[in-house]
């Protein structure tokens, strides 16, 4: 093996689509890219009643190429293990049968490994074909961004949008962030430009299309490269979990974001913030069990912040619409700064399979968290009630009464699923 | 060849550095300037603060001459031209007719526990 090429990546999803048809389906993205590539996820579950759907995607930035082959092979993982019963081992984590086979019957899993493909084809400089070192070309190896010229003004050094800040979370920083944090740049000449317009570019639609078209999706990791964390909501300012209204929908905290220990801080429920961290702990304690590696858990936001971003956008989503479903999601970055070996975009293959082993160990567990019990699953009745209570009454307005609430909702869902079986197995 | 490549063309290489300061507020400008910090900026704070990035070689020279300490600690370019030999050629999944295989191990019924 060695790392895929951009038609490869392609290939490699029709191969597992048309190898287990019965267990994964093939969805074509609806925004071709800039240069006419037509991208695909991959979406595996074993019945398509599933409540809950999580969501991977990879290679967004053209130079990490590592992201696109993790998600492939924990693909063919999957696919491969359910499919004969087998289960799946990764150095000193295993995974059993049953734990293989629960996730692809109880979860939606949606991989998309390769977001930006002209990025990563501009990146693999046309693998395989000599040219001269121009600047342009000496800078492609670690090219993150997409491909579009449409603010080059014919300049190559111009081209091409950060699809990790184009997103719509704070994309207008010049309004939202403090002027001195600003967390992505409006010069095309830098490879944080955050283009045009929120979700200018194809391939943050792509990805955006998905959370919108499936909505059951409640589980999102991006996965970058490389610093050896895992990183959860917000990435624009500091979290705090006890005044709701200083938030990211807030104007009159506009150009007061992104700067450490100030005024300002980001809301996020702290029911929320202890499930996100518990399950990234989940995943990391899952990848370090694979060969001892240590992933730190932590918010995104280190000092400097980011705007824009995929994580944030996925999250935000059901803070600006009630409608849209909670979406925990996260930002790997894998390879760790301490290994010299693994502390470079794109590591030497060898170093990179042992990487893939255990990302892949990390994601099936996150997969663990995020399957729905099979109780729960049975007791899908009442979640339209919780959806809409939650709606009316939300999380944080319960303050000291959050547990007493919680338990009397338990109980009516459980009174309520009693109701429903009794009348099911009367035949009603 | 490779190497060969790098001095044909007599292009600036981007180095992968580490920029040593003080103080976070001596960094501050560097990303404000649009320094390529990577994916996403790290900043370390053991003995002052450092945080990696992507910069021509003419720019760590430029730096240097600001009075921030630079630690190179690669030839991202180089480095980038040396994977090329990494990347599949040709199409191993011929257009979808063979399906890949992850690098996990399978296990059978009963060897593993979750």
């Amino acid at each position: 093996m060695s790392y895929l090429s951009v038609s490869e990546v392609e290939s490699a999803v029709e191969g597992l689509a048309k190898a287990h048809p019965g267990l994964c389906e093939r969805i074509p993205l609806q925004h071709p890219t800039f240069e006419r590539r037509t991208c695909h996820a991959l979406r595996i579950c074993r019945k398509s009643l599933s409540t809950t759907g999580i969501l991977f995607t990879g290679s967004v930035h053209g130079c990490e190429w590592g992201g696109a082959d993790i998600c492939v092979s924990f693909a063919a993982d999957l696919l491969e293990a359910a499919a004969t019963g087998a289960g799946l081992s990764y150095g000193g984590k295993s995974f059993s049968a049953w734990a293989v086979s629960s996730i692809v019957n109880g979860l939606d899993v949606f991989v998309f490994p390769c977001v930006n493909p002209d990025g990563r084809y501009y990146s693999q400089l046309q693998a395989g074909i000599w040219r001269p070192l121009t600047p342009s070309a000496a800078a492609q190896s670690v090219w993150r961004k997409n491909r579009n010229p449409v603010s080059s003004g014919g300049d190559a050094s111009r081209i091409g949008v950060d699809i990790n800040r184009n997103y719509d979370f704070l994309w207008d920083f010049a309004t939202a962030m403090d002027p001195a944090a600003p967390g992505a740049s409006a010069d095309p000449s830098k490879m944080d430009f955050h283009g045009v317009a929120a979700e200018s570019e194809p391939e943050t639609k792509n990805v955006a299309w998905l959370l919108e078209t499936y909505p059951h999706i409640r589980w999102f990791m991006d996965i970058h490269c490389h610093k050896g964390d895992v990183l959860y909501s917000w990435g624009d300012d500091q979290n705090q979990s006890a005044d709701p209204s200083m938030n990211f929908r807030n104007a009159r905290w506009n150009r007061k974001r992104g700067l450490p220990d100030d005024a300002y801080r980001e809301f996020i429920p702290s029911a929320d913030q202890v499930m996100a961290r518990a399950a990234a702990e989940r995943f990391s304690a899952a990848l370090t069990a694979v060969r001892g590696t240590v992933y730190p858990v932590k918010p995104s936001f280190e000092l400097y912040p980011t705007s824009g971003t995929g994580q944030d956008y996925g999250y935000a989503r059901h803070f600006v619409d009630p409608v849209k479903t909670k979406v925990f999601a996260y930002t790997l970055e894998y390879g760790l700064e301490s290994r010299p070996e693994e502390n470079t975009f794109q590591p030497k293959w060898p170093v990179m399979v042992e990487i893939i082993r255990e990302v892949s160990a990390g994601m099936l567990e996150l997969c663990l968290v995020a399957r729905p019990s099979p109780i729960f699953d049975r007791l899908r009745f009442p979640i339209p009630l919780i959806r809409l209570w939650r709606r009316l009454w939300p999380w944080e307005i319960w303050g000291p009464l959050r547990r007493p609430a919680v338990v009397s909702l338990g109980i009516v869902a459980l009174i309520l699923a009693a109701i429903t079986r009794r009348r099911r197995r009367r035949g009603c | 060849m490779l190497m060969n490549q790098r001095t044909e063309g007599g292009a600036p290489r981007i180095l992968q550095v580490r920029i040593h300061a003080d103080d976070f507020d001596s960094l501050r400008p560097l990303l404000l300037e649009g320094l390529d910090a990577g994916c996403k900026p790290h900043v370390d704070r053991r003995d002052g603060v450092s945080m990696q990035a992507y910069v021509p070689e003419e720019e760590v020279r430029r730096l240097q001459k600001r009075g921030y300490e630079i630690e190179v600690l690669a030839d991202a370019t180089a480095a980038g031209l040396e994977r090329l030999a990494e990347v599949g050629q040709g199409d191993r999944f011929e257009g979808g007719r063979i399906a890949p295989r992850g690098l996990g191990r399978k296990t059978g019924r009963g060897h593993s526990a979750e």
